[in-house]
């Protein structure tokens, strides 16, 4: 239980970054 | 009462009180003060207080006691109060923290002064004190659950004791001594809690988790140990806490204040790293915590308030209980600092500086903060007395901020026409309380919508037309002002 709820989370949260990273990676080149 | 943990957790809280903040009182004693230097640190803090700060900040009541109060209810899926932090941080590190520092302002109502007037700026300093305060008192009630799982005693008593600590925590040197300690209770906090998780499991039949997870399986809850849920739970908690997280502390008093206190915009930048897996990931050991204590009888008859900190307190070995909950305390008190710090710093410099005492010295400010830090903290202990259920308490204040966070986007990057910004706040605050106090949800068969969404859906449709329709100045970014605002701070740095 504890296993799939932590890597799951951890899952997650990496996406979470990956996709925050991306959109204002995007919007730095736009306004370049 | 477990007499030998309290003692325990009151020696480390007097220790790192007394101790740390004497001799950070020493040290700042012996400089000059600058301006702002008792609410910002002099805007030096290097980059892992800064995230730490950022990830401890918000890491209070609600991370703690609140999952472990819904994970009782909802399962698994109570982890998404966490995960809304994680993309909350995610937006703050490479986005509105960022445009809040490079204002160089020292409240979040000043922003809004400088984009829209005075009465936006005071319309949204009383709420967000409001929210901010509310806040507190659900900090209060946190604390109150903490002393009550270690004494015995009632949780209102506790709060009571627990404030008083609170206010000796954030008296003696304000910012910086947040900064600092928060470091420290970071590492014993997330320490504590790996090797509670640990511990605990060898409590448990087979040395694992697998009977709290056999417990919901073979009673038809499968869901509970889902972080998805169900679609139901998914709608109305993880994408409901999500808006009221993301679009509310994205804007609030409490993560702008660390952001305005580091040296660079990088440093917030790379903080992001460290701050969101840190508060991210605490949701995990929350969430297993608060399951298994479900299932074991003698802590469920406790309720969903008080079974998981008692459960620890006496299956864990009394090092480590006194551990986890000494550095528990402690966490909540950091939020309960910056909580009655904030609004302290709105009343200081909004009202009694701005309106009443134009030429208040940094002196008199400090201390008409910390009178205020007193008052706010006992009406706190008086709400706390009411005991709500933490995260929706959490959700419900939170959706107050929906409409501060789009106004002032609008205003640095679109249009600023105060009469749109006042229109769309009153609008959205009319609609959230109209949602929250009459039969209007039944009516419209909405009853499980979340205020936050609401708020959202008001405020983007008011604020969309309002600006397509009225004339305004320009987004402030794009403005010739800010143009020289940048030049004259360059300027300022270089003398």
């Amino acid at each position: 239980m504890f296993w799939s709820i932590f890597i799951d989370s951890l899952a997650l949260i990496l996406a979470i970054l990956a996709v925050g990273w991306l959109v204002a990676y995007l919007i730095h080149r736009r306004s370049q | 009462m477990n007499t030998g943990i309290l003692i325990a957790v009151l020696i480390y809280e007097v220790v790192i009180i007394l101790g740390v903040g004497l001799w950070l009182a020493k040290r700042s004693a012996s400089r000059p003060h600058q301006e702002g230097d008792f609410a910002l640190a002099g805007r030096n803090l290097p980059m892992p207080v800064i995230a730490i700060t950022l990830a401890l900040t918000v890491l209070g009541t609600a991370h703690i006691l609140g999952i472990f109060e819904l994970a009782w209810f909802l399962g698994a899926a109570a982890v998404w109060f966490s995960i809304a932090h994680v993309i909350l941080l995610v937006m703050v590190c490479l986005s509105t923290g960022l445009w809040v520092r490079r204002l160089g302002l020292t409240t979040v109502p000043e922003i809004l002064d400088l984009l829209y007037g005075r009465v936006t700026r005071l319309i949204v300093s009383c709420t967000m004190a409001g929210v901010v305060f509310g806040i507190l008192t659900i900090e209060t009630q946190g604390i109150g659950i903490i002393i009550s799982s270690m004494t015995g005693w009632s949780i209102r008593n506790g709060a009571v004791v627990g404030a008083i600590l609170g206010i000796c925590y954030v008296v003696f040197a304000g910012m910086k001594e947040v900064g600092w300690l928060n470091l420290v209770n970071a590492i014993v906090m997330y320490l504590g809690l790996i090797l509670a998780t640990i511990f605990l499991a060898f409590r448990l039949p087979g040395g694992n988790y697998d009977s709290v997870a056999e417990y919901y399986t073979s009673s038809g809850n499968d869901f509970m140990l889902s972080i998805y849920g169900t679609p139901e739970i998914f709608f109305a908690f993880a994408l409901g806490t999500t808006i009221a997280v993301v679009f509310s502390q994205g804007i609030n008093q409490m993560l702008m204040q660390p952001c305005m206190s580091a040296d660079s915009e990088k440093t917030i930048r790379r903080a992001l790293w460290i701050a969101a897996p840190l508060n991210g990931m605490f949701g995990v050991f929350a969430v297993v915590i608060g399951l298994t204590a479900k299932t074991v009888p003698e802590f469920a008859a406790l309720g969903p308030k008080v079974a998981a900190t008692t459960m620890l307190v006496n299956y864990l070995p009394p090092w480590l209980a006194a551990l986890l909950l000494a550095s528990f305390l402690a966490a909540i008190l950091s939020t309960f600092a910056m909580t009655s710090l904030a609004p302290a710093t709105i009343f200081t410099v909004d009202i009694y500086k701005n309106l009443y005492r134009p030429k208040a010295t940094e002196a008199d400010m400090a201390r008409v903060m910390r009178i205020m830090i007193i008052i706010l903290a006992v009406i706190a202990m008086t709400v706390a007395a009411f005991l709500p259920p933490i995260l929706a308490a959490m959700n419900w204040l939170f959706s107050w901020l929906v409409p501060v966070f789009w106004v002032v986007v609008f205003g640095l990057f679109w249009k600023r026409s105060s009469a749109v910004a006042v229109t769309t706040l009153v609008a959205a605050w009319i609609a959230n309380s109209a949602w929250s106090f009459s039969a209007l949800p039944q009516m419209l068969n909405m009853a499980d919508v979340p205020n936050a969404y609401v708020t959202l859906a008001v405020t983007l449709t008011v604020g969309i037309i309002g600006n397509l329709m009225a004339s305004g100045r320009g987004g402030f970014f794009k403005a010739a002002e800010y143009r020289s605002r940048l030049n004259e701070q360059a300027a300022a740095t270089a003398e």
